[in-house]
């Protein structure tokens, strides 16, 4: 078991429940599936003793297991406030290995699985779909790749074609690979640790082709599978991987991208778990965003490190739908109390997740990517 | 009266349990007149037993999720599962219903059907408490997190009042949003456990010295008895009253709750006592040589009243002295500029050394009041021991000032005599600290042990029996008993008081349904 790596860790936890709540900012919860669920052994501490369980034999994998093992966004939340410092993401990334590797798959996930392996996206979609967005060049020599990940390819086009203009109005010297594929990051977070590889082998390779220094993704989840994860898998990267926040982040620095045209909006900003708490970026969308004219921000009381999760990670919208959606309708909530008319991101997943739940409650908020908000200022 | 409750219970169960429990007495009444059918008479009883108590389990879930509603009711066995574990490290059973209940009444009518089945109920916070939960098999477990609202803030009666599932930090975090916080800041897992957990565990808060215990900045509680009935105490009980005096109305009823572990009743609301936020905080931190000139400078300090919070760590020190003292004071700026004044003089006249006070402002600064703080070290790498997992089995319990300075002495020779042991498992002191009452000091006993190597961990429990024989000797007193072997040690020294509490547990749950064996009762 991948799991055994961790024994001395599991036995660290002392249950404090510190992974529960974010007490010191009021009455919140930390963990959105507990927050949902609100049995213990929805959260990391109740994961943990089910772990420490197996560990002892004195629970077998089974799929009640697997269902508790899977309902979990991957948020890292739970790591963020751990007492001990435990790495609670790594732990539970063993566990959903070890539960693949008893054949333990949930069927959603094995139907992502299937769809990536016939078309490289785990929409099922077409691969030639991915850039019918794009009427540009693809697939030249050039500095930097821009690597437009399957949800915002297939699914947030808008996303794609701003960051696309962005860049092509800021000179960029860039080009869209031809033939790019899933990063096989949402497949290694339900455990299909080696589908996951052998995507990671096959984008660098596709990148190496085009000598390209730099690699910038606007998903941040194939950022962190690029930055945190392919280096675990495969060993270190031939090229630099940027999140677009960072480098529009560097063009308005430079002065080479310049917000000309008004927003008089409120905007609040949702920071996704993969580029907040698992990478540590949190401040360049929001100086991107205090550069537009007349665009106000304001904060919700979650945010940065302490974000709550918009419920879209982990493979939850597949598995849990439902739990997926009502996390996400919470996030809006607490966006709406702010005043906030507008809520900006920088993720693909965390937009098409608001949209969805939007459409399910009553909250009518704009939900627009930074990007969208930056190309509006530029027309 | 046991028995009349029985049989009322038998009459309160479904109609096929009473048609099997009718045909099993009339048939086993009529084979014992005439001795016929001796084995198929014990197959029927049997087969009617069997089938009485699968009929009972089959109506007790449809019962409590009818209470509860199916999404906060569970029979899952790794939800069950995760229950078993609390921050203790002795386990416990493994409950077999849990249950969320939303309000006061949910809970009421939860006890109701446990009294009519006949079966145990454990309340669950967060299980953040470092002694056993107590938890048996074979029980209904009511996990109170579900009922943490804020119900009201009362700025005119200086209250707040809370549901029991309410976590401290959030608590005082909201109140902080409107300027008031509470008296005391609440206990060491502040972040994360309950109002109601901590008060009927009787947990010692930060703030100790100037506030007192958890229990005395409670004004009224609301609690569900073991029989399902729902009683306000204090100033609350009247109908027309609101909850704002304790004293009142007769005996202090609240007490009775408090520290109780939830074997008299089911704390589901409490009244606690706020106060607007100090205009000034000032922090001292002192080191000294001498450990009895440290507790004498305590003494004086208690005498003044000058100080919001006192400690006395003593092992594992950032600095060369035998102990360091923490003060903590707060209130009007002119107020904290006396007290201070009245601090410095006493402290420097008896040989305190005035060192830095950063990890004294840390620790009662940062949110989650951390006690590594105490010893000058970031909780990220206090806590996060490299290597292998400790075990940490803590002694606790209230001393008067002078046993504490003996007690201190005994401790730190009852190490050296067990160095031998010490150094072949590497056992360590974690801290010796003492938290200063108004009257008198709590004293926590940290030491730490390999969870993992086998012989450590059972030197572990030996010391800690050890250090809890030695702490009643010297006359402590425990401020959480909790279950298993140390609470019946504890008890069997307490024999008229435990017989009392018996009686007392007899008359209010005379069917032990509500955690049963806690508090040895």
């Amino acid at each position: 078991m991948l799991l055994e790596k961790y024994t001395n860790d599991l036995y660290k936890c002392i249950r404090c429940g510190f992974c529960f709540d974010l007490s010191w900012l009021g009455q919140y919860r930390m963990c959105p599936i507990n927050e949902i669920k609100g049995f213990q052994s929805y959260s990391a501490k109740g994961k943990l003793i089910l772990a420490i369980a197996l560990l002892e034999g004195k629970v077998e994998f089974n799929e009640d297991l697997s269902k508790h093992v899977f309902m979990c966004t991957d948020c890292g939340a739970c790591e963020q406030n751990c007492f001990f410092s435990l790495e609670l993401s790594n732990i539970f990334d063993a566990l959903k290995a070890d539960v693949v590797a008893h054949g333990l798959t949930m069927k959603e996930h094995a139907s992502m699985l299937e769809k990536t392996r016939k078309y490289d996206n785990i929409f099922g979609q077409p691969h030639e779909k991915r850039l019918h967005w794009l009427s540009g060049e693809i697939n030249k020599k050039a500095e930097a790749v821009y690597f437009v990940g399957c949800t915002t390819a297939l699914a947030r086009t808008r996303i794609a074609k701003a960051n696309y203009e962005i860049m092509k109005h800021s000179d960029l010297d860039f080009t869209i690979l031809k033939n790019e594929k899933c990063c096989g990051f949402p497949l290694l977070s339900i455990g299909q640790v080696e589908t996951a590889k052998k995507l990671a082998e096959y984008n660098i390779q596709e990148i190496e082709k085009i000598g390209a220094q730099r690699v910038v993704f606007s998903c941040p989840g194939c950022y962190r599978m690029f930055k945190k994860e392919y280096p675990k898998l495969v060993g270190r990267l031939p090229f630099e991987a940027v999140h677009t926040t960072e480098i529009y982040e560097e063009l308005m620095d430079n002065e080479d991208l310049v917000p000309k045209k008004k927003i008089t909006r409120k905007v609040t900003y949702h920071d996704p778990c993969h580029l907040g708490r698992h990478i540590g970026l949190y401040e360049p969308p929001r100086k991107i965003l205090e550069e537009i004219p007349g665009l106000m921000m304001t904060e919700m009381t979650r945010n940065r490190e302490y974000a709550y999760c918009c419920g879209a990670g982990g493979g939850l919208p597949q598995a849990f739908p439902e739990i997926s959606t009502s996390i996400a309708v919470n996030r809006l909530k607490e966006a709406e109390e702010t005043g906030a008319q507008v809520l900006a991101s920088s993720c693909p997943a965390c937009s098409s997740n608001f949209m969805l739940a939007r459409y399910r409650s009553k909250v009518k908020l704009d939900i627009r990517d930074v990007a969208e908000l930056i190309v509006e200022t530029l027309k | 009266m046991r028995y009349v409750t029985k049989i009322r219970a038998i009459f309160n169960q479904s109609f096929w349990i009473k048609v099997i429990q009718a045909l099993s007495i009339i048939f086993v009444t009529y084979c014992a007149c005439t001795k016929f059918l001796e084995k198929p008479l014990l197959i029927f009883v049997i087969f009617s037993f069997k089938e009485d108590t699968k009929l009972a389990k089959k109506r007790l879930k449809e019962q409590l999720t009818t209470i509860v509603g199916s999404e906060n009711f569970s029979d899952n066995f790794l939800d069950r599962l995760t229950y078993s574990k609390s921050s203790s490290f002795e386990e416990a059973g493994v409950p077999s219903y849990v249950v969320r209940p939303r309000n006061t009444e949910q809970v009421a009518e939860i006890l109701k059907i446990a009294n009519e089945y006949e079966t145990p109920v454990y309340v669950w916070g967060r299980g953040t408490i470092f002694i056993a939960s107590g938890v048996q098999e074979n029980c209904v477990l009511i996990d109170m997190t579900g009922m943490n609202n804020i119900l009201n803030i009362d700025e005119e009666t200086m209250s707040v009042t809370v549901e029991a599932g309410a976590i401290w930090d959030a608590l005082n975090t909201e109140l902080k949003k409107k300027k008031w916080e509470l008296s005391i800041q609440g206990p060491g897992s502040l972040v994360s456990c309950t109002v109601g957990g901590s008060l009927a565990a009787s947990m010692v808060p930060h703030g100790l010295t100037g506030e007192g215990t958890t229990g005395e900045n409670v004004l009224n509680l609301e609690v569900v008895l073991p029989s399902g009935e729902i009683i306000k105490t204090g100033s609350a009980a009247n109908p027309q009253g609101i909850p704002f005096e304790r004293y009142c109305n007769g005996p202090d009823v609240a007490g009775l709750f408090i520290g109780s572990c939830g074997t008299l009743g089911i704390i589901t609301k409490a009244t606690l006592k706020i106060q607007r936020m100090p205009e000034a905080e000032e922090f001292l931190c002192y080191s000294f040589d001498d450990l009895r000139k440290a507790f004498k400078i305590a003494l004086k300090l208690l005498q003044r009243r000058c100080t919001r919070f006192l400690v006395v760590c003593q092992g594992d020190l950032p600095v060369k002295a035998v102990a360091l003292m923490h003060i903590i004071t707060t209130g009007g700026k002119e107020e904290v500029e006396i007290k201070i004044k009245t601090i410095k003089s006493i402290c420097e006249t008896y040989g305190g050394r005035k060192i830095d006070n950063t990890g004294t402002r840390n620790y009662w600064k940062t949110h989650n009041v951390m006690y590594s703080w105490l010893r000058w070290k970031d909780p990220k790498t206090y806590y996060a021991r490299k290597g292998i997992p400790y075990f940490c089995p803590e002694i606790f319990g209230f001393l008067p000032l002078p046993k504490l300075v003996d007690i201190s002495e005994a401790f730190w020779n009852y190490w050296s005599e067990h160095e031998t042991q010490i150094k072949k498992h590497n056992a360590l002191v974690k801290g010796f600290d003492v938290y200063f009452s108004k009257n008198g000091g709590y004293l926590w006993i940290d030491t730490l042990y390999s969870y993992v190597d086998k012989e450590a961990f059972e030197f572990g429990l030996q010391v800690q029996k050890d250090l809890y024989e030695m702490l009643l000797d010297y006359g402590g007193a425990p401020g959480t008993v909790g279950s298993g072997e140390i609470a019946e040690r504890i008890m069997s020294r307490l024999v008229g008081y435990h017989d009392f509490l018996r009686k007392l547990k007899k008359a209010i749950d005379p069917n032990r349904i509500l955690n049963p064996n806690v508090l040895d009762l």
